[in-house]
């Protein structure tokens, strides 16, 4: 993985330094909070409802045992323990006290580690698909690229005061493991009739109240080109994009005013106007940047017999395999999935204590990195094979091996009310009555490959327009309510989920689950899952189960059934 | 108000014309687009210095022609998170190769002023409560950078393998 330079380190040290400067002006009263809002917010720190929250950037989710190892310390030392891994690969702490963030970036800076603009309106943390670099359908690694995005991104002079924040995603497979489609700017990494490597660039795709999927602008960028034409897009939506309204202020309002093909206009304009561009990388830019991320030498770890012997003799090690372990490009590893999803946990918390286990197995059982995934679990990404059957048990005994990745307890959900001061609802408390409803593993594994995204509020941070099922919070006069919509994706052929009918009681979340389930088993067929059943029927017969007779004359909130 | 200039108090020259359409007495003269765009030919004659000061919604393509005109161009930042003249003051140096005075008016403050001068402004125009030695010590937030801009720093990326 990427190690700073002293560049590198200079810079997080810096920006440390002004950071411990601002807060101290702040908190003597010169700086008022109307000012220092924006400077705490580009560092990540919110003031939520019960503390202050820090959202600490994990580049594009790889992050090394040492790295995990700081994150369980600084967890145990400044907070209650534990973490929370959020959608975008990163980590929130909940507790911290503002007069000690400081402290925390330091502890964070000496293992190349910052906030830097993991909240406020400029270029965010860029997010790639958890398998880069070991999925056998990769292309190209596209981590080198996030990497040159982060630098160039951060403490951008131009750059950091955008009309409204801006997400940049990467996936270099074929499949789309990072819902590249729904980011400001998206890009996938394609090979032209030469053979060449390039982007593929889409723009304006985003969640929030108005989800849009991004529209293509390149079919083809250069590799050569990439700072340059993200730096001519960006520039495009500084000036142009609206700052009058906040809930208009993202690229995706722009790219639609404009219509796609005259934004892309005016960026390849500005673009051309800039050229020769300095920021057209030498070969030798790119080849130094691949260089980090050439990868461990595996050595040779056949399959022992061992290995098959516990398949079939242990069935919730089996169902761990198949669940949690994804095949890698070499042969006789696996990359292992770390379920955050257990039945009591709150989905994407992890304790301290579970994060010191989890950077010791990755040294135990690979290369001493760990991936962080956009569905808020952990990845093992090189275990040999033959090392599973240990790497589980160690596991289990921490709550660890939930074998649900990918099922529909594999809740993603934000903090909700219970953290956030935008909340409408809570999510976690309904994640746990899905899971306390939907125990029967073999219900579950039947049921199979089922993606429930759940927000809080308009905003989305659960992804619940492209969950299979996603529920959004909203409030009703005081009350908490539950808008279901379905058939959202975020792989390849991104889709947003449309909406069921009136808003669902609190109680009757996981009830409403169960009644789509019922249809989906009734008419699935064969293996379908339950989105491919879904875009095979439409909506209709679920909502007729929901709603009954009364269909969506109902009045929202009161379910046919009780 | 005060006028830091190359990072020295500096006396603001400049007179803001408003109500008129046009002083001659070769003194420095500045004034808004709309102002320049309908008194442009009666400005041009003038003996003193011509200035430009656009709003935040202000785009300076309207004027691109006329850039050679102007001593000093001051840009306005109606808040503090409006960054639309950051592109703006990197398209003046940089595109329109501008070298004249550029200025920062409106809600400008010290933690933006490393981005400030890295986008080309060399003036900036603060309130009088503002403490300008503590204001200039936000020029030095960073030793090293990530990106080109219109200063003559070079990125690190650059120079970590020499070729600048
Ligand atoms: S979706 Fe709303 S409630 Fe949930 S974390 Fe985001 S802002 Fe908070």
């Amino acid at each position: 993985m990427y190690q700073y330079d002293h560049y590198d380190q200079q810079i997080v040290d810096e920006r440390v330094a002004q950071f411990r400067d601002q807060t101290t002006r702040f908190l003597a009263g010169r700086l008022s909070e109307e000012e220092y809002r924006p400077l705490r917010l580009m560092n990540g720190l919110y003031i939520q409802t019960h503390a202050p929250m820090l959202r600490v950037a994990i580049p594009y989710g790889v992050m090394s045992s040492e790295q995990l190892r700081t994150l369980a310390a600084i967890a145990r030392k400044y907070d209650k323990a534990y973490g929370h891994f959020s959608t975008r690969q990163n980590i929130q702490f909940n507790w911290p006290e503002l007069a000690r963030v400081p402290e925390i970036l330091s502890e964070l800076a000496a293992v190349q580690m910052h906030a830097i603009q993991t909240s406020g309106n400029c270029i965010r943390n860029t997010t790639c698909d958890h398998l880069a670099g070991v999925a056998p359908d990769e292309i190209e690694d596209p981590r080198p690229y996030c990497e040159m995005i982060r630098q160039w991104s951060s403490l951008h002079p131009e750059f950091s005061y955008l009309p409204r924040k801006f997400k940049i995603a990467f996936s270099g497979a074929l499949n789309d493991r990072a819902a590249v489609a729904v980011h400001d700017i998206g890009f996938y990494i394609v090979r032209n009739e030469a053979g060449e490597t390039g982007f593929k660039v889409l723009v304006g795709g985003g969640q929030g109240r108005t989800p849009h999927i991004g529209t293509v602008i390149r079919e083809f960028l250069p590799i050569i080109d990439l700072l340059s034409y993200t730096d001519s897009i960006l520039r495009v939506y500084n000036r142009f994009g609206r700052r009058d309204n906040k809930y208009k202020a993202r690229i995706k309002i722009l790219v639609n005013a404009l219509g796609a093909e005259r934004f892309s206009l005016a960026v390849e304009k500005e673009w051309s106007a800039n050229q020769p561009s300095q920021l057209t990388l030498n070969p030798i830019d790119i080849e130094r940047m691949r260089a980090h991320f050439s990868g461990p030498v595996y050595e040779s770890r056949p399959e022992g017999k061992s290995i098959h012997a516990w398949y079939q003799a242990n069935t919730a090690f089996a169902r761990w395999v198949d669940r949690n372990t994804v095949s890698h490009r070499i042969a006789g590893y696996n990359s292992a999935y770390i379920s955050l999803k257990a039945p009591a946990a709150a989905p994407g918390d992890a304790s301290a204590d579970q994060m010191d286990v989890v950077a010791d197995l990755a040294e135990q059982f690979g290369f001493g990195e760990i991936r962080v995934t956009h569905d808020q679990n952990l990845l093992l990404p090189d275990v040999a094979r033959d090392d599973l059957f240990e790497l589980w048990q160690v596991l289990r005994v921490h709550e660890l091996a939930t074998a649900n990745i990918g099922l529909l307890t594999d809740v993603i959900c934000c903090p909700g009310i219970d953290f956030c001061s935008l909340a409408n609802s809570s999510t976690i408390p309904i994640a746990k009555q899905i899971n306390e409803r939907f125990s029967d593993l073999d219900y579950l594994h039947d049921i199979g490959e089922l993606k429930i995204k759940m927000s809080g509020c308009m905003n989305a941070c659960g992804h619940h327009h492209v969950g299979h099922i996603g529920i959004l919070g909203v409030d009703k006069k005081g009350q908490e309510f539950f808008q279901f919509t379905l058939g959202g994706s975020a792989d390849n052929e991104c889709t947003l989920g449309e909406r069921l009918g009136p808003a669902i009681k609190k109680h009757d979340v996981a009830g409403t689950v169960a009644d789509l389930l019922d249809v989906y088993v009734e008419l699935r067929i064969e293996d379908e899952r339950f989105l491919d059943t879904f875009r095979r029927v439409g909506l209709e017969p679920f909502k007729a189960r929901v709603y009954g007779d009364k269909g969506v004359e109902n009045k929202a909130g009161a379910r046919a059934t009780a | 108000m005060q006028l830091l200039k190359d990072g020295r108090p500096a006396i603001d020259t400049w007179m803001f014309l408003q109500y008129v359409a046009d002083v001659d007495d070769g003194g420095d003269a500045i004034v808004a687009l709309q102002h320049w765009s309908a008194h442009r030919e009666t400005l041009l004659k003038r003996s003193g210095r011509n200035g430009l000061w656009l709003s935040s919604e202000d785009e300076i393509e309207s004027v691109a022609e006329d850039i050679e005109h102007f001593a000093m161009i001051a840009l306005e930042f109606s808040a503090s998170t409006d960054g639309r003249h950051y592109s703006t003051a990197r398209l003046l140096r940089e595109r329109y190769a501008y070298s004249g005075e550029l200025r920062a008016s409106g809600e400008v403050r010290r933690d933006q002023l490393f981005f400030l001068t890295r986008c080309g402004f060399d003036s900036f125009l603060l309130a009088d409560n503002c403490d300008l030695e503590d204001f200039l010590r936000g020029g030095n937030d960073f030793s090293s950078v990530y990106q080109y801009a219109s200063d003559d720093r070079v990125p690190v990326y650059r120079r970590r393998i020499g070729t600048v």
